[in-house]
């Protein structure tokens, strides 16, 4: 059956006024270099690290997490103001890893109601809390190998969407998810460079997250190729 | 003491600038307690004239942590208290430790540093605690006395003071810190470790220091036999007595370094997904002399030589934890303790008695993290001295602590 005129022009009129840049292709690129303004922070030990368990060494591991990237923390997200995208969770499962008393990575950003799976790669306890509003969870100590699932953001997480996790038994360990409200976001390289390639024409918030500093957030036009570099600071 | 704080202020700071990094971290504790008519410091931890319900500032921690160089670190800790009279202390060192790390698997330390020995070591500060309290072989004094050697009226069968004037006893094994150097050598990690400490004191000891010829020696080996369980074997051997006027006379013939205290203990933790349970049982023998009627008691009237006694006790604890899963950041836990003196021959009379009367307590606690830096725990206890009614309302106690992490 051939469409009548009256169903041609209802659907011409919804894309011209919701997706309008993703109806006719018209796509975006936003790409620069993020600059911290301190080169590697530091990690914490545990308070009162003297009353730790003696069967592992006195200071905490060297892990792959902590000798990375200074950007693997880093995350760039494009937030739609003009246009609502169509947002849906990750389809592939995303792995936070618990390896030397760390956990890896230490920032995933992911869509709200994406399943993240956590598993434990050490020969000790672990146990993953988070007191986050609405998104609390303990899966409790688990054994190695052992994966255990949590749906993220299922409700609407205020702020920047942070879920902060812990450890409760090596109070050192942190990590961050970010549950996201936009499916455009990615990690800087090892030299500080991203690019979100892809956006639909039009205007964004767009935010530079690093879990130990000030994010930095700005509106702004995105149209062509944009070139935008950010500071993050204390 | 101000001086030596500021000392330790001076020194850590001086060694911190150097250093590649330094980091300082806290634990404040409000507390708002009761407890029952027959409360008392050395045996529920709550002085009697504070027993009414007030609230205080139980502890206020500092803890340093310093990377002096690649294989050097400081641990540090300063503490301002109430303990023993209830009433804030002078800022105190609790615990000044150089640590040497040749490798991952082997480390050396010394100063003033938290006993190898037993698991309540390791959680005795107030945020790793599950109760308010210490286990009764570690809060509970006995008729121990570090000037006096056994002294039978300052136990049950006695009569306690009103805490005003120090009567000088102690606990099975006091503080969990001694002074000395160590050494942990993880063998297999994550499976087998061995402590080895070598001290000024047994761990009956109450001061960091000594004014005799005192030593000890502390021994742990710990095992993993697999994740849901730790076990430990500990052993402390060595002398605690302290030089005093009381003791100053008897000593002359009496070397006072001669009277000793063996402990011998096992701690375990099975755990898995939001259970725990955890605890600890140790045997502690004491060669002592007896202080009775006001004097030492000799060998015989004539005598210059001290009469030695042999006693023993036993205690332990039992603790359950459960984190229910559908309340994140809250917990429950139960413990079951108990102290215990057995019977000892006394050479003078021969007749086999025993040295004080054993104690029993059962404490509950619930715990909720308000955030992750802030825990509101509360927790209630009841011990009964063997022998007594049920009915006496004596040594309970509700605490309701405050803990702030920073």
């Amino acid at each position: 059956m051939k469409p009548n005129f009256l169903q041609v022009t209802l659907a011409l009129t919804v894309l011209c006024f919701s997706n309008l840049p993703i109806a006719f292709g018209q796509t975006a690129e936003l790409k620069g270099k993020i600059t911290l303004s301190v080169p590697k922070v530091s990690q914490r030990l545990a308070r009162g690290q003297a009353y730790r368990n003696r069967l592992a060494p006195e200071k905490p591991m060297e892990s792959k997490a902590m000798s990375s990237s200074a950007y693997a923390d880093v995350v760039v997200s494009a937030h739609p103001i003009s246009f609502k995208p169509k947002l849906q969770p990750l389809t592939k499962n995303r792995t936070i890893d618990q390896r030397d008393a760390t956990f890896i990575p230490r920032v995933l950003p992911v869509t709200q109601g994406t399943v993240v799976q956590f598993i434990n790669n050490d020969p000790f306890y672990h146990n993953v809390f988070s007191l986050t509003p609405g998104n609390e969870f303990n899966i409790g100590r688990r054994m190695r190998g052992e994966v255990v699932q949590k749906k993220i953001g299922e409700r609407k997480i205020e702020g920047l969407g942070e879920v902060k996790l812990f450890c409760d038994i090596h109070t050192q360990m942190n990590a961050v998810i970010l549950s996201l409200d936009t499916p455009y976001f990615t990690k800087p390289d090892a030299n500080g460079n991203y690019s979100l390639k892809d956006l639909p024409e039009g205007r964004y918030e767009v935010r530079v997250y690093h879990p130990d500093l000030m994010p930095v957030i700005e509106k702004m036009e995105l149209k062509g190729s944009v070139e935008k570099d950010f500071t993050l600071s204390r | 003491m101000k001086k030596r704080i500021l000392a330790f202020f001076a020194l850590f700071f001086t060694t911190g600038l150097l250093a590649q990094s330094t980091q300082v971290s806290g634990e404040l504790d409000f507390e708002f307690r009761a407890g029952g008519r027959e409360s008392n410091f050395i045996t529920n931890e709550i002085p009697n004239e504070f027993r009414y319900p007030h609230a205080v500032i139980n502890q206020f921690n500092l803890f340093f942590f310093s990377e002096l160089a690649e294989k050097w670190s400081f641990n540090g800790r300063v503490q301002l208290d109430i303990w023993g009279t209830g009433r804030l202390n002078q800022p105190r060192i609790t615990l000044a430790a150089v640590t040497y790390e040749p490798n991952t698997r082997l480390s050396l330390s010394a100063g003033r540093m938290i006993s190898p020995f037993g698991l309540y070591a390791r959680r005795q500060l107030l945020s790793q605690n599950l109760f308010a309290a210490a286990p009764l072989m570690y809060g509970y004094f006995i008729n121990i006395s570090e000037r006096r050697g056994f002294w039978p009226i300052a136990g049950n069968t006695g009569i306690y003071d009103d805490g005003s004037s120090d009567v000088g006893v102690t606990t099975a094994y006091f503080g969990a810190y001694v002074t000395g150097a160590s050494m942990n050598w993880i063998l297999v990690p994550n499976r087998m470790n061995i402590e080895v400490a070598v001290t000024n004191a047994a761990l009956a000891s109450t001061l960091p220091n000594t004014n005799l010829a005192n030593a000890g020696i502390v021994g742990r080996i710990g095992v993993q036999p697999a994740m849901w369980w730790q076990q430990g074997f500990s052993v402390s051997y060595g002398s605690f007595m302290n030089l005093d006027t009381l003791n100053e006379r008897a000593r002359a013939n009496n070397p006072l370094e001669q009277y000793r205290q063996l402990l011998i203990g096992t701690d375990f933790i099975f755990a898995y997904l939001w259970f725990e349970l955890s605890g600890e049982v140790m045997w502690s023998r004491w060669n002592v002399p007896k202080f009775a009627n006001g004097q030492f008691v000799r060998v015989n009237a004539g005598s210059s030589k001290l009469q030695e006694y042999t006693l023993t006790n036993l205690g332990g604890y039992v603790d359950f934890k459960i984190e229910p899963p559908f309340l994140t950041g809250s917990y429950l836990a139960f413990r079951a303790e108990r102290i215990a003196f057995e019977p000892f021959n006394d050479p003078i009379t021969k007749a086999r008695t025993y040295w004080d009367k054993g104690v029993t307590r059962l404490s509950v606690a619930a715990g909720y993290k308000l955030s992750r830096n802030v825990l509101l725990r509360t927790t209630y206890s009841d011990q009964r001295t063997d022998g007594d009614r049920r009915s006496d309302p004596d040594d309970w106690t509700v605490r309701t602590l405050l803990i702030v992490l920073f």
